[in-house]
């Protein structure tokens, strides 16, 4: 996570932001028993501000990348525990391993967007690893 | 662009190495055998193995082999269950029967084979074994009704012939509790229709028990393993009915021949 201040975004922009960066969390509590609830929330967001400065649709555009990863890894963990529920499927050390495994990102992807959406407030650039490096890439001034 | 393929690469391989280092850990091995390892249920296994051996001689190049054999290997394969992981052995016993023991072995009698009217039955009884081997159930049935520290006694050696042979027949002449039973045959309908095996010949086995059940003969042992037979025969079809399938009828000459007979 990269932190610097290219931009000088003012207290509105800087609000705006933030409240990306709490959509997407509020997102990924809501839409931890059913993963597509948080993409969908931060998908609206993002719509919602595609007209707004570049500083504001930057973060929007990072907040929204990194639910993708969650997306997957969560989709994933509920498909099997669906399987395991309905069908034959038993519990294994595999589907435990992986159980864990998404908790720690799902935490580690909480606490970053936290502290993003504190630092953005104040008006500091947070650049996530390798989303922020693919919003660069995609989000145009 | 390239920097943002190796960061992807870097957290794929970071959420892969932590699923590979959890999957480490047995998280489900200890749950319900207080430290019962794999390895000892492999020794206990051979243990139990050994004094079935002593009173009955096993059938290795015969005809039945071939059958029970074949039947084996259609059901793993198609339900990518490892090759030779489930050891098949074939003892000659009139007695109607075939178990499962530790360590992933199932026993199959000739008087089963004999009693079995279609291959599909044999096919039904064996898949309905394996479904115990899969769940578990085998040690779950000892623990229960030896309690585990005669089992770490004979797997230390410290057993004697007359235990070894009291636990073998607990394993192979009493039922496992009620829940198990459904949930084996329930499991065996599912290994034989993704196996292309009609699994109603488990249900018609099932009921030709039940209608002969007043037979106490020591030679259909296996109505003691399997109770409440009518009620599983019904509760069978009713799970082959969930999703009709198209088999493929097995043909061997075992069957062909008694038929001409």
């Amino acid at each position: 996570m990269e932190l610097n201040t290219p931009f000088s975004p003012d207290d509105h922009e800087s609000e705006k932001a933030s409240n990306s960066y709490l959509m997407s969390l509020l997102a990924i509590m809501v839409g931890m028993p059913l993963p597509i609830v948080n993409l969908i929330a931060t998908i609206i967001f993002y719509l919602g501000n595609r007209k707004a400065s570049y500083f504001v649709r930057w973060h929007c555009t990072q907040a929204l990348l990194s639910q993708i990863s969650v997306l997957i890894a969560n989709s994933v963990g509920l498909s099997w525990t669906l399987r395991i529920i309905f069908t034959e499927l038993t519990v294994t050390n595999n589907y435990i391993a992986y159980m864990i495994t998404v908790v720690i990102f799902n935490i580690t992807e909480i606490i970053a967007t936290i502290f993003a959406a504190q630092q953005v407030r104040k008006g500091r650039h947070v650049k996530f690893w390798f989303f922020g490096t693919v919003t660069e890439l995609i989000c145009r001034k | 662009m390239k920097k943002a393929i190796f960061q992807l690469l870097i957290i794929v391989a970071a959420f892969l190495l932590t699923w590979f280092l959890f999957s480490k850990i047995n998280f489900t091995g200890h749950m319900d055998l207080d430290g019962f390892s794999t390895a000892q249920e492999k020794k206990l296994g051979e243990l139990l193995l050994e004094s079935l051996s002593q009173s009955k001689d096993e059938i290795k190049h015969d005809s039945i082999n071939q059958v029970v054999n074949n039947i084996l290997e259609k059901i793993t394969t198609a339900n990518k269950i490892e090759k030779g992981a489930i050891r098949l052995r074939v003892f000659d016993d009139q007695t109607v029967n075939a178990f499962a023991l530790p360590g992933d072995q199932l026993i199959i009698f000739t008087g089963l084979v004999d009693y079995c009217k279609t291959p599909e039955e044999l096919a039904g009884v064996m898949a309905h074994e394996i479904a115990h081997i899969q769940k578990d159930h085998v040690m779950k049935k000892l623990v229960k009704e030896v309690g585990i520290s005669m089992l770490f006694v004979i797997v230390a050696g410290n057993g004697s012939f007359e235990i070894v042979s009291e636990v073998l027949k607990t394993i192979s002449s009493r039922a496992f509790d009620r829940d198990q039973e459904s949930e084996a045959d329930i499991y065996a309908v599912h290994l034989l229709e993704k196996a292309k095996i009609n699994p109603s010949g488990l249900s018609d086995f099932l009921f030709r028990l039940s209608q002969e059940s007043d037979d106490l003969s020591d030679e259909l042992l296996i109505i003691s393993t399997h109770p409440g037979s009518a009620d599983r025969s019904v509760a069978i079809l009713d799970e082959i009915k969930k999703n009709p399938s198209k088999y493929k009828e097995l043909h061997y000459d075992f069957w062909e021949h008694r038929s001409e007979d």
